[in-house]
């Protein structure tokens, strides 16, 4: 056998399986780094645990950026950051917020609502469990607590999945989601701004501590833009 | 990470856009530390602030609940299953305590509390029942509550 | 056919309105939380809380 032929076989034999192998390559680590940020995330999104979970989410990170580095087809890096901060986004307000509706009657709630209220948000600490279904008894809190609970972040933990995944309906519903998040954080602030007496008097950092508190959920404001400037043929069915 | 020249590109963005995605991303970094941190540093502070560990948790909330309700006979009670939202009263139902202006803007006239302000006021409040308790073996009237 | 010129301006009027909206967007939201960081200030002010 000729070393032309030889070498034309070998090409065309290692052709279709060095592609699939690619494939498989950046999958597999794709799903290792994901392990790692999945994690990562979990953890975070308790927020007492955060600090735990911040370096395993950085080693998942780490991980994705090596793989990308070595020539791996994996998620791009902004896709990456934007579905998992999303996705802790509508973990950490799901958390606080079920706590205030389901757990209401705790210690832990009696004790971290109304001290978090009295320090930043007169909301979590005015005639706190009086209402009948108890908890937060700022007028309107209940109904943002309900739609977010049962409609917004579920649907956004959603979205974020198939974005992670880098389907076409995921970066759709992202970008639904994103929007409802959007009017979340204007219906909301324009609640206490209405009732701002409540949310304010008294409060040991009035205004500027909740703005500075908060400021860190404005995750949505950030990923609309994206959504709307990035290309999707990216996102695959 | 992007730069100008579509090589240097990350999937997914396009010269145009490559400024605007780098904000974001560093931005996105910037608020995913500040989240953890948050998380973190939040019990600690809330904590101190409110008298841990001079006082126990169930005794910050109780001196919460007094503060609140402007109501020095306020406890936190222990509930069962028998609380909102599975079934049962609310701890606070009905109570008539409270100091508000209402009107259609309700304002809360509760006083702030300040730095570690509740062990003092558990302090003074034992101070006062103490001396009231004194007084009452001589006096038959009692010292009203503040 | 229609010729690469007018195409490549159609898309560029394409992107230049995309920018516009996404500038305005921008503009509009975060106008939004600003107005209202001003509104709360101004009532603190007001109120002293």
């Amino acid at each position: 056998m000729s070393t032309k032929h030889e070498l034309a076989t070998a090409a065309a034999d290692a052709g279709p399986i060095g592609y699939d192998d690619h494939v498989e390559q950046s999958r597999q680590a794709q799903r290792h780094a994901d392990k790692w940020m999945i994690s990562g995330t979990i953890l975070m999104g308790t927020a007492i645990l955060g600090i735990f979970g911040l370096p395993l989410f950085l080693r998942g990170l780490f991980l994705q950026r090596k793989a990308q580095r070595a020539g791996l087809s994996v998620r791009p890096i902004i896709v990456t950051l934007i579905g998992y901060m999303v996705m802790l986004d509508g973990a950490l307000n799901t958390f606080g917020w079920a706590v205030d509706l389901f757990a209401s009657h705790t210690y832990v709630s009696r004790i971290f609502m109304p001290t978090w209220g009295n320090m930043f948000d007169g909301g979590y600490f005015w005639h706190y469990n009086e209402l009948a279904v108890g908890g937060a008894g700022a007028p309107g809190e209940k109904a943002w607590e309900v739609l977010g609970i049962f409609i917004v972040f579920p649907m956004r933990i959603a979205a974020c999945i198939g974005f992670l995944q880098m389907k076409r309906w995921g970066h759709q519903w992202m970008v639904v989601t994103c929007w409802t998040g959007l009017l979340m954080w204007m219906g909301y602030v324009a609640n206490m701004t209405v009732y701002a007496d409540i949310r304010f008097a008294s409060v040991v950092f009035p205004v500027v501590g909740w703005w500075v508190y908060n400021i860190f959920y404005i995750t949505p404001f950030l990923s609309t833009p994206y959504l709307h400037t990035d290309n999707r043929e990216i996102f695959s069915d | 990470m992007s730069s100008t020249s579509t090589e240097g590109l990350q999937l997914g963005t396009s010269p145009e856009y490559s400024r605007m995605h780098t904000i974001i991303r560093r931005v996105c970094y910037v608020l995913l530390f500040g989240l953890v941190i948050e998380g973190a540093l939040t019990f600690p502070l809330l904590a101190i602030w409110y008298g841990v560990p001079t006082l126990t948790p169930a005794q910050v909330c109780d001196e919460l609940q007094k503060v609140m309700y402007s109501d020095e006979s306020r406890t936190c009670k222990s509930h069962g299953l028998d609380s909102p939202p599975l079934g049962g009263p609310a701890e606070a139902q009905g109570q008539d305590t409270a100091r508000d202006t209402w009107r259609v803007q309700p304002t809360p006239l509760y006083p702030r509390i300040g730095f570690r302000e509740l062990v003092k006021n558990k302090r003074e409040r034992e101070a006062r029942e103490r001396s009231a308790g004194n007084n009452a073996d001589t006096e038959p009237s009692k010292k009203p509550a503040k | 056919m229609r010729k690469p010129q007018e195409g490549t301006r159609l898309v560029n009027e394409q992107d230049r309105a995309k920018r516009r909206a996404l500038l305005v967007l921008q503009l509009v939201i975060y106008g939004y939380l600003a107005l209202m960081i001003v509104i709360q200030l101004r009532l603190w002010l007001q109120r002293g809380w």
